[in-house]
């Protein structure tokens, strides 16, 4: 076993929702009276402490409480959650919490005063009413701003803000309003990322039988660019491709999925990973299944061996994605044998994307938006000759 | 040996879709030729291409037995027909191979296009026609109204048609009677020399080339030297047999018989459908009437996707060849796809037919060019060349004039849609040579129009305008003058020769627009922003531009969004496979597709 150098971090997915967001394809069941979430949290309980057994675990570096919606859960059984959380933290623990804004209310606020919970992820999206009725947001852009304003007032925990781009009826204009009425608001971190129309989703479901209609890509590209011009202009450095941060509000969390640490997912459809030997990794998903992982919440799941080309590929995938970019010191040591100079060789062939200063080599700005480009030449080069 | 007289051969000819195949499956079951756990749908249509489409593509026969009522059991030997105007020319081989022909006239649809060029093609050969109705189990089945047609358009006996239903089984005993008993038994005699009629070929990896015979006169076994009259080729007969789903060897074939020979022939091009087969030691003086070449009428070019993979897509071709006489090809070479094969086809379909066998059966990434007729210019000097690639297309300055290929298109619609297909056909350049009412709700009309006009899209709009009641075939009549112009695309500012086009000069620009827009829309953004044109000789006659890509999808990748990122990111490389580098441009497959069909852009206007 390798050393591990970080302590280990910690997903837990909260399966449920008020109402399914039309783009969103993760696994999550809308809260209505037979959900029983209590049921939910037993179970996720004995994930818990299978977990911490099994992996000799004292507490995690990072806790992110996501979804769904933990915030849709009763109060007191997200009072208990994060009592139960509370056991595996310490003082310098990161824990986050998803909140949809129009579940902020008076126990939810005074929930955040005394618990443990030392950041805050608002899903916000947009704040444009016709783009929210087209992705099925719950509320108004008004209320939106109403229920921010009222936790803001409250709290001096330290937030984050979702903002999606591409989505129906999202123009350009759409957008930068979003954004300048979100920066009012002044986070100190920022997600602002595409679409991805998932075909399982609603929205997929209606793009293609045109009920509903994509902004055009002059569009899609406008929103991006004023936007990166926007945050830029703000004080917000992008850190990664599609995070952006004021001076020291990195996401912790976020960061030990793009250096491939170990961490566990808890709940139905989580998904976690942990280096093993020889440079692979065992990545572990829960099936997305509310019934299963509740009759059996520890053997709810599969496990795949991620090795050889596809373990490099994704190591260099994610540093890629982070403006520190990837060393290529470190990705030797977690999987001996690299084809180091044959890689090197590849991203060498793309300077306008990448810069290669020893053994880092990180996305230029204009990199960090065509990371796909070096990534196939990378991926090319890996099956070439085979390591 | 089969007594001559307890010998049926039969041919089952219909309009496509008229239920033919199903029938013949009916047939096989009953004669127990095959079990019934193992019998799957479309038994004689082996290629996945034909199943799926529900169409034949290459002629079979199976040897059926069955005890008649007279107690007697006679064998009755089905020929299954291609069923497409593309294949008309083999349609009428296994035709001639027979005495009778069942023609099926679908209940639901009645007399169509196919049906009346079909029997007019049995007429010719004396076969004994009988009409049977079929689908009579379907709603819509109108059989007082097909009785009627069938009298009156095809001048038969409609009132004893049988009337079958080869979905349900209904009516089967009843029309292996009535073959029995209308069709007549053939004559011949063994004792003069050999005369057989080749119908068909198909390539056994195993055997070579099987040869698919009906035998006139003689005897054909093992140990005998043959001779194929067309080009005096000789070869010593292996093995003979019969069609039962599998071959079946017999001691001989002889006069009357519908079966098979092998005798170490290489390939199906060495043999040629319509020849006539005897004794190279005892020939007959004069082969069988009817023989022809058959001349492919649509020309495109076919290049792998990837130039590296010129060597497979040669061997597949090779292979497709084997069982394929009527593909012709040459190597051809373009400069912006490499090398590759410039191919001949009998019409559309035969060549789609070629493109997904060569994609499915051979796991081929291919392109192919917009497909062309071949046309014959005239030059100033007074000599002619016949040119059916824009690349071969002369300096215009030294073009006299230009002929192109015409047809005779025969339509038989309901009257509610004449007005439409009017305006379709003349659209297409159609010139009305006839109009004959049939009955009270139908008319035949003929047109002549160019063959080029066809190629493209008529029959999918010849179905759609008349809600798929209208059919139709054609014959190629000749050539007539025709004015034509050379379409070049440019891809930033640089002609691409795999999508020019040669085109009728009044329709150039139209044309050239529209496949402008239809590349726009295939083509996938790339970092720099590209111009599509159109040209006429130096002049630009259409354009358009695909902007520039600004970035990636730059959507986010936590935990759970690695591996499907990943595997995404894998999935686009295997796409790359599937784009051609034309300059600095990335063209998909889908580009050259756009040019090869107009039907996407038409479905768009609709």
């Amino acid at each position: 076993m390798p050393e591990s150098r970080v302590l280990p971090s910690l997903y837990v997915h909260v399966p449920f929702c008020i109402q399914r967001c039309a783009y969103c394809d993760y696994f999550s069941t809308v809260l209505e009276p037979g959900s029983y979430p209590e049921k939910f949290l037993t179970s996720l309980r004995q994930e818990l402490e299978a977990t911490i057994i099994q992996n000799d675990i004292s507490h995690f570096d990072t806790i992110y409480i996501g979804g769904g919606s933990p915030s849709a859960l009763p109060i007191e059984l997200l009072d208990e959650l994060c009592i139960i959380l509370a056991n595996f933290s310490t003082v310098q623990t990161e824990v986050s919490l998803e909140i949809n804004p129009l579940d902020i209310n008076a126990d939810l606020l005074s929930l955040l005063s005394s618990s443990f919970i030392n950041r805050l992820s608002i899903g916000i999206q947009s704040l444009d009413d016709k783009v929210r009725v087209a992705c099925g947001r719950r509320g108004s852009a008004g209320q939106v701003l109403d229920s921010v304003d009222k936790l803001l007032g409250c709290t001096k925990i330290p937030w984050s803000v979702d903002v999606m781009y591409g989505l129906p009826h999202q123009t350009a204009k759409s957008v930068s309003d979003t954004i300048s009425r979100v920066l009012e608001l002044q986070p100190g971190h920022i997600s602002f990322y595409e679409l991805i129309l998932e075909p399982a989703s609603r929205l997929a479901v209606a793009i293609n039988s045109r009920i509903q209609q994509l902004p055009s890509q002059d569009d899609t590209d406008a929103s991006w660019t004023e936007t990166l011009h926007t945050l830029q202009g703000s004080g917000f450095q992008r850190y990664e491709v599609s995070n952006f941060t004021q001076v020291g509000q990195n996401c912790r969390h976020n960061q030990h999925y793009w250096d491939l640490d170990t961490w566990y997912g808890l709940g139905p459809s989580a998904v976690g990973n942990k280096p093993i030997v020889d440079g692979k990794y065992l990545r572990h998903y829960n099936d997305p299944d509310l019934d299963n992982y509740c009759r059996n919440p520890t053997k709810a799941g599969i496990d795949e061996t991620i090795e050889g080309n596809d373990a490099i590929f994704e190591y260099i995938m994610l540093a890629l994605r982070t403006r520190h970019g990837l060393d290529m010191d470190r990705l030797a040591q977690q999987i001996p044998g690299i084809p180091r100079r044959k890689l090197i060789a590849a991203m060498a062939d793309f300077p306008q994307f990448l810069q290669i200063s020893g053994a880092c080599i990180s996305p230029t700005e204009l990199g960090m938006d065509f990371l796909n480009v070096p990534l196939q030449a990378i991926l090319t080069s890996l099956h070439e000759g085979g390591h | 040996m089969h007594d001559i007289l307890r010998t049926r051969n039969f041919c089952i000819i219909a309009h496509i879709d008229h239920g033919k195949s199903t029938l013949a499956d009916r047939f096989i079951e009953r004669s127990k030729l095959v079990d019934a756990r193992k019998m799957q749908h479309q038994m004689l249509d082996n290629m996945d291409i034909e199943r799926e489409r529900g169409i034949t593509i290459k002629s079979q026969a199976v040897s059926l037995q069955y005890t008649a009522n007279d107690g007697l059991t006679y064998t009755l030997n089905l020929v299954d027909t291609p069923g497409h105007v593309d294949f008309s020319y083999e349609v009428s081989r296994a035709i001639s191979s027979c005495e009778g022909a069942i023609l099926l006239v679908d209940a639901t649809q009645g007399v169509e296009a196919q049906t009346l060029s079909n029997m007019y093609m049995a007429l010719e050969h004396n076969l004994e026609i009988m009409p049977v109705i079929n689908k009579i189990d379907m709603p819509a089945a109108d059989i007082p109204e097909a009785r009627h047609q069938i009298s009156h358009e095809l001048g038969l006996d409609g009132d004893t048609a049988l009337c079958v239903s080869g979905k349900m089984g209904l009516g089967i005993d009843e029309l292996f009677e009535a073959i029995v008993h209308s069709i007549p038994a053939p004559t011949g005699r063994p004792d003069k020399p050999l005369t057989a009629l080749i119908f068909d070929s198909h390539y056994d990896p195993y055997r070579g080339v099987i040869v698919h015979i009906r035998v006139f006169d003689g005897v054909i076994k093992p140990g005998l030297r043959i001779r194929l009259m067309n080009n005096n080729s000789e070869y010593l007969v292996e093995d003979t047999g019969v069609f039962k789903l599998s071959l079946v060897q017999q001691e001989a074939l002889t006069a009357g018989d519908v079966g098979y020979f092998i005798a170490g022939i290489k390939t199906v091009s060495d043999v040629r459908v319509g020849d006539t087969v005897t004794g190279a030691d005892n020939p007959v003086a004069s082969a069988l009437p009817g023989f022809r070449e058959v001349k492919p009428v649509v020309f495109s070019s076919i290049y792998p996707m990837d130039t590296a993979d010129y060597a497979d897509l040669k061997v597949a071709m090779e292979k497709l060849k084997l069982n394929d006489a009527s593909l012709l090809y040459d190597k051809d070479s373009s400069a912006a796809l490499g090398f590759g094969f410039r191919c001949g086809f009998l019409g559309m379909l035969h060549l789609e037919v070629v493109q997904e066998r060569l994609e499915r059966e051979y796991d081929q990434a291919i392109i192919m060019t917009a497909p062309s007729v071949s046309y014959h210019i005239f030059l100033n000097k007074g000599e002619m060349v016949v040119v059916d690639n824009p690349a071969d297309y002369p300096d215009p300055s030294f073009i006299e004039h230009v002929e192109e290929p015409y047809i005779k298109a025969q339509i038989i619609t309901p009257v509610a849609y004449i007005g439409n297909l009017i305006a379709l056909c003349v659209n297409k350049r159609g010139v009305q040579k006839s109009f004959n009412h049939l009955d009270e709700k139908r008319v035949e009309m003929v047109f002549e129009m160019p063959l080029a006009d066809v190629l493209f899209d008529f029959y999918d709009k010849l179905k759609s305008t008349s809600r798929g009641y209208a059919s139709f075939d054609y014959e190629v009549i000749g050539y007539q003058p025709t004015e034509l112009a050379k379409l070049d695309i440019l891809i930033n500012g640089k002609p691409v020769d795999a999508l020019a086009q040669l085109v009728y000069r009044p329709n150039a620009q139209d044309r050239g627009r529209k496949v402008c827009d239809r590349l726009q829309g295939s083509m996938s953004r790339q970092q720099f922003k590209i111009a599509i044109q159109a040209a006429i000789g130096g002049t630009i006659v259409a354009r358009e531009t695909v902007n520039a890509l600004r970035k990636d999808v730059l959507a986010k990748c936590y935990g759970g969004d690695i591996s499907r990122k990943r595997k995404l990111l894998e999935k686009q490389k295997e796409g790359k496979k599937r784009m051609k580098m034309v300059g600095d441009v990335e063209l998909t497959q889908e580009s050259f597709m756009a040019v090869l069909r107009e039907r996407e852009d038409d479905d768009k206007q609709r």
